[in-house]
């Protein structure tokens, strides 16, 4: 039994693809230079146009980097795109690593299967009671000084 | 003997100082209109928090330092100084209310950063930033681009009878005019006129890549900000590279162009003489220095194809000679770069741009005035023993080198040697590699902006504290901060 389960997991391995570490692709760059890469990230901005195709741009912790689709329609499956107001969703990339893009001439991946892992949703601003109340405060400080200024440098015109 | 500063001068400094605030919180009405516009309501509070606070320090300066002497050199050099410091940690203010940075630190370091027209950055998940504040980061480059102290000069009455003093402290070494209100006028109506073109320009190449017609416009203001103050923040933490576009590279590298080119040489060739384009010191300085660098940056990225190299090299050299510090490659990519490349970069990035432009490091007129006097004194050496040999050079009039010119350029271009090298110092001290830390400390006190990843939220606080410094110092062409700084030593010497 151990064996078959051995076998199951194991067996299957090859045929899964995992999501690698952005940063560690792009630190060992020239290793994965024209190879097949899978990577997990956020959609950040929105989609380019660019020539026979859309560029995304897709992020995953402290590094980001452009991902060129030639399925232009790959697109649809995206709804959220990260923003201030937005969490953009959390997609798994396939496709090749360029480091030095011959069509391009940039640093991207071409991709060919997106995947939606988690969608997006919209980031709900919180207002801080702190600030609205500094902000009262301060008002009414600057309106004082201000009045107070005016007054005086009226009064030193005087003079 | 030195003149020492009384009561009275310190009164007329917070005074002006008090007004300088007054003027910054004015620009903080763009950034809270903008945060308006587009709902973004926590910004608001932060923009609107920041604009009564500064409007309020204004306020106070101005009523406890009443205006008690007309503006001297010595007041001058006190105010535009203190003023830099003071805008940098006012404007700081909106930014750190975000919780974008880390700390006050960060936020002061990005506020000098964009004031200093520099574009090291230390903000977190930029991706996720607010309009309002991606446009205050970038609107601090304009502002300080024209010269914060210029910039209030031009609106503020009391202020004209100082304001030559206030213009050279501000590390400018022409008039355009004779009078220096006219110079400031003339300069924001260029600045205005390349802004109309260049935000249209910018609109149209982002809102054809996709970018709606709002957010296209935001960006634009940005890119032009910061490409034509030679600043080189981005709204997006990929830099250039976020947008994918050939063309936009292309039009910030016209930008940067122009925002490194003196601002006399504007007014020359609009207004008198359009070949002087051809004859200009400076110009033949800045075409001789990229090529000889883009020939070495050649070589030194020879594996790679020749379009990649116009890509991912040159558009670096030209980012860095004028002092600009956009990149369309990752830090990790440009430190992949072969140590002569990284050195040509470095090169680069410390000559700088035009003198009367946004750019810093020790500027192309020097660096011309340093190969002929080189050059002259290897003629001299090979005349005839009672020949009379004096070298000129063309800038918009032809002049003799004189003595005082070559003073001046060695005493500035030793200052800024001397920042470089203790700014790289620096660097080692804390534990990073050596051309990494020559790379960043030049790029910090030339207000390039280039990065090879040192400058990140969590750089030791000593470093960013040095990097702060250096944008200063670098900015202001060192003059107003060691002659103020000698006035203090001289009042404990009273």
């Amino acid at each position: 039994m151990r064996r078959i389960i051995f076998l199951i997991i194991f067996g299957l391995f090859p045929l899964v693809s995992y999501p690698q570490s952005l940063e560690e692709i792009l630190k060992n760059s020239q290793d994965f230079d024209n190879r097949k890469i899978v990577f997990e990230g956020e959609v950040i901005g929105e989609p380019l146009k660019g020539e026979e195709g859309v560029w995304i741009n897709v992020k995953q912790g402290k590094v980001s980097i452009g991902v060129f689709l030639e399925d232009s329609e790959a697109i649809n499956k995206i709804k959220n795109y990260g923003s201030y107001k937005r969490r953009g969703d959390w997609v798994q990339i396939e496709g090749i690593f360029f480091n030095n893009c011959p069509i391009h001439l940039e640093r991207d991946v071409h991709a060919y299967k997106l995947k939606v892992i988690k969608p997006g949703f919209l980031l709900r601003e919180e207002i801080s009671l702190f600030k609205v109340k500094l902000s009262l405060g301060l008002a009414l400080l600057c309106l004082t000084l201000g009045i107070i200024c005016f007054i005086n440098l009226k009064y030193v015109r005087r003079d | 003997m030195i003149i020492s500063p009384e009561k009275r001068d310190f009164s007329t400094i917070f005074h002006v100082i008090g007004r300088l605030c007054l003027g910054l919180s004015m620009f903080m009405l763009l950034p809270l209109f903008c945060a308006l516009v587009f709902g973004e309501y926590e910004p608001f509070y932060d923009f609107l928090i920041g604009f009564l606070s500064t409007a309020s320090l204004g306020f106070v300066l101005m009523l406890l330092f009443p205006f008690k002497k007309e503006i001297g050199w010595q007041h001058s050099f006190f105010i535009v100084s203190l003023g830099w410091l003071v805008a940098s940690v006012m404007g700081a203010i909106p930014l750190y209310l975000s919780r974008h940075w880390e700390s006050f630190l960060d936020a002061w370091f990005e506020a000098m950063s964009g004031f200093a027209t520099t574009g090291l950055i230390l903000v977190k998940d930029l991706d996720h930033l607010s309009f309002s504040h991606n446009l205050w980061r970038h609107l601090t480059m304009f502002i300080g681009g024209q010269g914060i102290i210029l910039a209030s000069i031009s609106i503020l009455s009391k202020v004209r009878n100082g304001s030559l003093g206030l213009y050279i402290g501000e590390g400018r070494q022409e008039k355009i005019f004779p009078n220096i209100i006219a110079t400031a006028r003339f300069i924001w109506k260029v600045s205005f006129i390349y802004l109309t073109v260049g935000v249209t320009l910018f609109t149209f190449l982002l809102s054809y890549k996709g970018l709606g017609i709002s957010k296209a416009i935001v960006h634009g203001f940005c890119l032009f900000f910061a490409s034509f103050d030679t600043g080189g923040f981005a709204p997006q933490s990929q830099n250039i590279a976020y947008y994918h576009s050939f063309s936009l590279e292309i039009a910030t590298m016209v930008f940067m162009l122009l925002g490194a080119i003196n601002f006399n040489l504007h007014f020359w060739l609009w207004y008198k003489n359009k070949r002087e384009i051809f004859r200009n010191f400076e110009i033949r300085t800045f075409i001789i220095s990229l090529f000889s660098l883009t020939i070495l940056l050649f070589f030194s990225l020879k594996p790679l194809t020749h379009s990649v190299i116009f890509r991912k090299g040159f558009y670096q050299l030209v980012s860095a000679h004028t002092g600009c510090g956009f990149t369309n490659l990752a830090p990790r990519e440009i430190l992949s770069f072969a140590p002569l490349s990284l050195t040509l970069l470095i090169l680069a990035m410390g000559i700088g741009g035009g003198v009367c432009s946004t750019t810093g490091g020790i500027k192309l007129l020097r660096l011309g005035f340093i190969f002929k006097a080189m050059a002259g004194e290897i003629k001299r050496a090979i005349m005839p023993h009672k020949a009379v040999y004096r070298e000129s050079f063309h800038h918009l009039k032809d002049t003799l080198i004189e003595e005082k010119h070559l003073k001046e350029t060695f005493v500035i271009v030793g200052f800024y040697f001397l920042v470089y090298l203790l700014g790289g110092l620096m660097g080692l001290f804390h534990g990073y590699p050596p051309l990494a830390s020559f790379f960043e400390s030049v790029s910090a006190a030339a207000n390039v902006g280039l990065s090879l990843g040192v400058t990140n939220p969590g750089m030791p606080s000593g470093l960013k504290l040095t990097y702060i410094c250096e944008m200063w110092m670098g900015r202001l062409e060192f003059l107003s901060i060691f002659v103020s700084l000698s006035y203090i030593v001289s009042l404990f010497k009273k």
